[in-house]
This record gives structure tokens, sequence and C-alpha cells, in this order.
């Protein structure tokens, strides 16, 4: 079996598919073992075994999970996770929805806050909307709601008027939806924007004006492989730039 | 011993790609998927792959079909293609430079497998293994048995796949006069010759995880 050798062992192991995991999870006595996605467990007729199914470093968050991180730009939707979609088909009970996955998704027309038969949104071919993936299996098309699911309530899902998307990796878009994203902070420092960030890779950003949305999605899309010190700089470079430009006009 | 070089994600529309040149042999490899399936093509159970190989210059044609029928059956094993049913991955090769013919296509055939298995990485693509290929060839003087740098001048060439994980042979495409014991020699170079090739596919993946990673550094 191909084992994982790290030459810098004070980062967890960089794993390709199929590789072993440094130690073997599939004796382990902890109960229970929680795996996160790029695991999967083998059925080998010489030993079942857990697996990475992608490249990438094996992390462990915890004492009883491990996952790979990984990168990607294709989504592949899963319960739970909020995502920005655009209308392509209308029909009688609901709509249809580009997700970015290999699927087109369902929206229910009465899964609304407060939404009724005789009172129900008006959503058009193109318009956006954010909301809540409700079931994400690989033999069905996936299905998506804009209320939270416990309250209700809308809970910042729903349509997404006027503004912009772009697309961007889906570890960028994840780290956007951390804590203090070093980008956000410093564009929101220095101009007023609305962004929505979906983990299928989408990115809406709303402002006052043309020049600033361009800055912010210029800005975000520059940061992926920016060290963090080196953000502050680069935002100001990309607000002059645009401001400069946006004078000439 | 010609320098083996790989890139990935240098295409900004396709969901993964890389490069993959050895010697005179340069290919560039797109993935894309898992994404809509055509309905003809659609499978219930699993994902359909399709290979699509383009020539450096004129229009494709059964030479290129052909590449794509062998392509195809060295990666669709190690795909975990039943994760996405009723899904289209697409994989595609566009030739940049290749050794003249004749079989030139020897090179071409190893350097595909490489990198698309790179591509299929970099789209984050489930496997469940990954896979090298070599192309050995027996020197027609010296019966010598070597990776080959010239095609014209060996006696028989084979372009040989070994998969990582259990070290199964996934492909072997032999051409010209060779004997048993030729044919075990370049089995055993091709083992030789796919660790390599292995060691250069982590050194690949290493650069795009530390491209990844930068962002985590102060």
């Amino acid at each position: 079996m191909a084992t994982a050798m790290d030459l810098d062992t004070t980062q967890p192991p960089l794993l390709l598919p199929g590789e072993s995991l440094p130690e073997d999870l599939s004796t382990t006595t902890l109960n229970p073992l929680r795996l996160g996605p790029g695991l999967f467990l083998s059925h080998d007729p010489t030993n079942s075994s857990i697996l990475p199914q992608k490249a990438g470093r094996l992390q462990s968050p915890a004492p009883k999970s491990y996952y790979i991180e990984s990168s990607q730009k294709r989504y592949v939707p899963a319960v739970g996770e909020s995502v920005i979609a655009q209308v392509t088909g209308k029909h009688v009970e609901g709509y249809k929805l580009d997700i970015g996955s290999a699927h087109a998704a369902q929206l229910d027309a009465l899964a609304f806050e407060g939404a009724t038969k005789k009172n129900r949104p008006m959503l058009n071919i193109g318009s956006l909307v954010y909301a809540r993936v409700t079931l994400a299996n690989k033999d069905m098309e996936p299905e998506l709601e804009c209320v939270d699911p416990t309250t209700g309530k809308s809970a910042g899902f729903g349509e997404l008027k006027e503004g912009y998307v772009m697309t961007a990796s889906l570890s960028l878009c994840r780290r956007l939806l951390m804590p203090s994203p070093p980008v956000l902070l410093a564009l929101a420092g220095q101009v007023a924007f609305e962004i929505a960030v979906g983990v299928n890779g989408r990115i809406w950003v709303k402002s006052a004006d043309v020049a600033t949305t361009i800055a912010v999605v210029e800005a975000v899309r520059r940061s992926e492989f920016l060290r963090e010190s080196e953000v502050g700089r680069m935002v100001k470079e990309v607000l002059t730039g645009v401001g400069e430009r946006a004078q000439h006009e | 011993m010609s320098p083996t070089t790989t890139t990935t994600a240098l295409l900004h529309r396709a969901d993964g790609s890389s490069t993959w040149s050895h010697g005179p042999t340069k290919l560039l490899c797109s993935v894309n998927g898992p994404m809509e399936v055509r309905l003809r093509d659609e499978q219930v159970d699993k994902a359909t792959i399709e290979v699509i190989v383009r020539p450096a210059v004129g229009a494709p044609g059964t030479h290129e079909k052909s590449l794509e029928r062998k392509l195809l059956s060295a990666i669709s094993p190690i795909i975990r293609a039943q994760l996405h049913p009723r899904t289209h991955i697409q994989i595609t090769i566009q030739i940049i430079s290749a050794p003249p013919s004749p079989d030139g296509s020897v090179h071409v055939l190893a350097a595909g497998i490489n990198a698309a298995c790179m591509a299929l990485m970099d789209a984050g693509i489930p496997m469940s293994s990954t896979i090298s290929a070599v192309a050995i060839g027996v020197d027609e003087q010296t019966g010598a048995i070597s990776r080959i740098e010239d095609v014209n001048s060996a006696r028989s060439t084979h372009v040989i796949c070994y998969e990582n994980v259990h070290k199964q042979l996934v492909l072997c495409e032999s051409l010209g006069d060779f004997s048993d014991e030729e044919f075990f020699g370049c089995l055993e170079a091709a083992r030789e010759g796919c660790e390599e090739v292995y060691e250069r596919m982590r050194e690949g993946i290493r650069e795009k995880v530390e491209r990844n990673e930068v962002w985590k550094q102060a």
C-alpha cells in the first residue's frame, strides 16, 4: 500500500487518493469516529480501510474527527448548506434553479416566510435567491428552501435584488464565511457594500455604484492566494485603481 | 533522462486542469464535472466518463479516437463514479507538442494518463487510487530496456500504466517484436519508472496544496 511520507512533519500529512492514513483508523478504538469530506471506506478483498478519495491534507479538528482539506470549483450539494441560486424555470408548484451542481435544484413556491397560496413571492427567470439546501442525495435533484426550518422566519434567506454575482472556488467561499476574513474587513473599512456568500462557489455583491462593486469583486478575487499581511495593501491598490478609472469616465 | 514537469489549475474556466511535460511531449488536460449529462449518455447508477483527445495540428481522427479509448480504460477504474449518478465527467487532452510519427503517440498515451490523473485530482473528482504511466522501449541495437527517449531506436515499445495503491497493472500497450524475457524486463522497468512518475505527481500536488494554503500564513 502506498504510504504518505511528508518531509515537513509539523504540517498535517499530504495525501493522494488511495494512500494510507498515518494511523490505521479502521482498527482504532475511537468510537464513534467522525469522518468528514474526502474520506471513504474501501472494501478491499484483503482488508477494509479508510482512505482519502481526494488529494489534500488530512485534518483532525477534534480527537475523533478527520477529513481531507481539498480545494475544488465544482459544487456538490449537501443538506444544511447556504447557497446562491439563480432561477432558470417556473412551474405551478415552484421554481427550478441553478446552483452550480450537476443537477438543477427545486424550490417550492411556498418555502418562504409568511407565504400562503394567496400570497406568495413572485420570482422571475434570472432572479437570484439565497437559500438553504434541504435535500441532497446523489440520486435525486437537490431541493432548497428560503426559510429557517426551526423558526419559519426568513433568517437572511430569500430574494437577492440587484447586485452582481461572481464565481470563486469553494475553499475561498468557505474562508469568507469564517469569522473576520481579512479582505472583507479591509474593504469594509473603506467602502460600503452588501455581500452574500454561497458555499456553492458564488458570491453576491451589491453597492451604491458600479465602481465599488467592481472593486469589491476584484479584491475578493485577488485575496485567494495572498498572505494575511498582504491583503491590506492589495485592497488599497484595488480601490485606488478603480477610483482612478472611475474618474476618467 | 528528460525532465518531467507538471502543473495544476492553470485554466480558470475548467473545474480542474493540468499540464504534463516529458522531453518534447507536452500536454494540457482539463477536467469538468460532475456536471449535467446528455440524456442519451445518462447512466442511472454512475457518472458517464468521457475522454477527448485533440491533436496539436489538424482535426481529430481515428488515431485520437484510439487514444481516447485507451485512456478511458486506464482512467475509469480509479474514478469513484458511483458517487455521482446521472452526471458527466469530461476529460479533455490537448496535445501541445509531441515527437513526430511514427508513434510519438507512445509518449502521448503515457503523458496523457499522467496528465489526466493530475487534472482529476485538481478538479476534486473522487478517486479510489491514482495511476502512473511510462513508455518503455527495448533498444534495437543493444536490447537495453529503459524509458524511451527516441522511439525510432526501439525494436519494441511498451506503454505501461500501474495503479499506485496496490501496484497493479492497469494498461499495457506493446508494439514491435519482443521476447517473453524482454517483456517481463519491461514490466520491471515500468514499475520503477512509475514510482518516479508518482513522486513527480506528489510534488505537483504539494505545490497546489501549498499555493492554496498561503492565506494561512500571517
